[in-house]
């Protein structure tokens, strides 16, 4: 059985991100991303861009509505998540609109930070 | 330098920054994608040109002149900021073009695709008006937030946090696709119609910046005609 750890993270988190690399919670990300590889369960995984870089679309009546920010939750609650290889934000945008959770819920995109996953892990993955 | 040419030099810089700000931005930026870089170092070339130009003289192609100071200063402001690897292409692309353009009077007018990306639907459309100031017609935020009756200080955390996204979210410089060009150019078309009615409004008053404002709507009117 797969299973996944939806990461919630305060604004302090977040910042925590542009500290150096002595920063205690950013070591102890890498601590705990070393224990989970050699445990042997890791199978994946990506930290997000900060929420002001998401946009959320919705299909209402057949019309997209598109808006700056993360997704307020009101009673829709995360669902799960797909990530793609897409060239910009407005073909992330196109796909955001097709997915079928648009037109009963809401569909919010948000980059990954590949710069971020590298100085966890200190692998140098090519995208 | 006599006095007088010195004079002649600072008049052309301030020429040159009313009239080219919008098209050095739109083109720096539109190849970083980083609106916020391409205004350091659009700065920065308006810094050296103060300095250089009136001990020099005036380069033969001024604008030419700034771009390539600019364009090696936002080499230097990517390669400085820790983004290694998602900024590779800007500076393998950055590096190809940086053949000397003080020679070649002409490069592409890119202002329209960033009139779209400061309306882009994913920017706060409180916010689409007050980018458009900034990035085409190079107001500060300042003279802006006066327009908006809020604060410098607010105007200017909101500009910066709309550039982040702009720069961090994947928003490309391009003109939008033909199905989706009406609703897109709506919004474009709107928010250019706000900067234009608070340049009108403040025409009546007696205030310095309102008139600056007006006056420098012709640059919308060039933007449409390329």
């Amino acid at each position: 059985m797969q299973f996944a750890l939806l990461i919630f993270e305060s604004p302090e988190a977040f910042a925590a991100r542009n500290a150096d690399d002595n920063d205690p919670y950013l070591g102890a990300w890498r601590a705990y991303y070393k224990t989970l590889v050699e445990a042997g369960i890791y199978v994946g995984g990506n930290p997000l861009q900060p929420p002001e870089t998401g946009t959320t679309v919705q299909l209402k009546d057949g019309k997209r509505r598109v808006q700056d920010g993360p997704f307020a939750d009101t009673k829709e609650q995360l669902g799960g998540f797909t990530i793609l290889e897409l060239p910009s934000l407005d073909a992330a945008l196109d796909w955001a609109a097709r997915c079928p959770a648009a037109s009963i819920g809401a569909v919010e995109v948000r980059p990954v930070s590949p710069e971020y996953k590298r100085r966890v892990t200190g692998l140098n993955e090519r995208r | 330098m006599s006095g007088s040419e010195q004079e002649s030099a600072h008049r052309t810089i301030e020429r040159v920054a009313r009239e080219s700000y919008g098209r050095l931005l739109a083109y720096l930026s539109s190849h970083t994608r980083d609106v916020g870089s391409a205004e350091d170092a659009l700065s920065v070339a308006l810094v050296a040109a103060l300095e250089t130009w009136p001990r020099d003289g005036v380069p033969q192609n001024p604008e030419g002149w700034l771009l390539t100071t600019a364009r090696r200063s936002v080499i230097d402001l990517v390669r400085h900021r820790r983004v290694a690897e998602a900024s590779e292409p800007t500076l393998v692309l950055l590096r190809e073009e940086s053949k000397d353009m003080t020679l070649s009077p002409e490069f592409p007018d890119e202002r329209l695709k960033l009139l779209f990306v400061c309306a882009h639907p994913a920017i706060d459309p409180a916010m689409h008006t007050p980018l458009m100031l900034q990035t085409v017609l190079g107001l500060d935020a300042a003279r802006i937030a006066h327009a908006f009756l809020i604060s410098p200080t607010t105007m200017g955390q909101r500009l910066v946090r709309a550039k982040t996204k702009i720069r961090d979210a994947g928003i490309r410089f391009e003109i939008p696709q033909e199905r989706e060009l009406p609703q897109r150019l709506d919004a474009v078309l709107e928010a250019i119609y706000a900067a234009f009615g608070i340049g009108w409004d403040d025409m009546a008053g007696v205030d310095q910046r309102g008139r600056d404002l007006a006056r420098r709507r012709s640059g919308w009117h060039e933007c449409f005609c390329c």
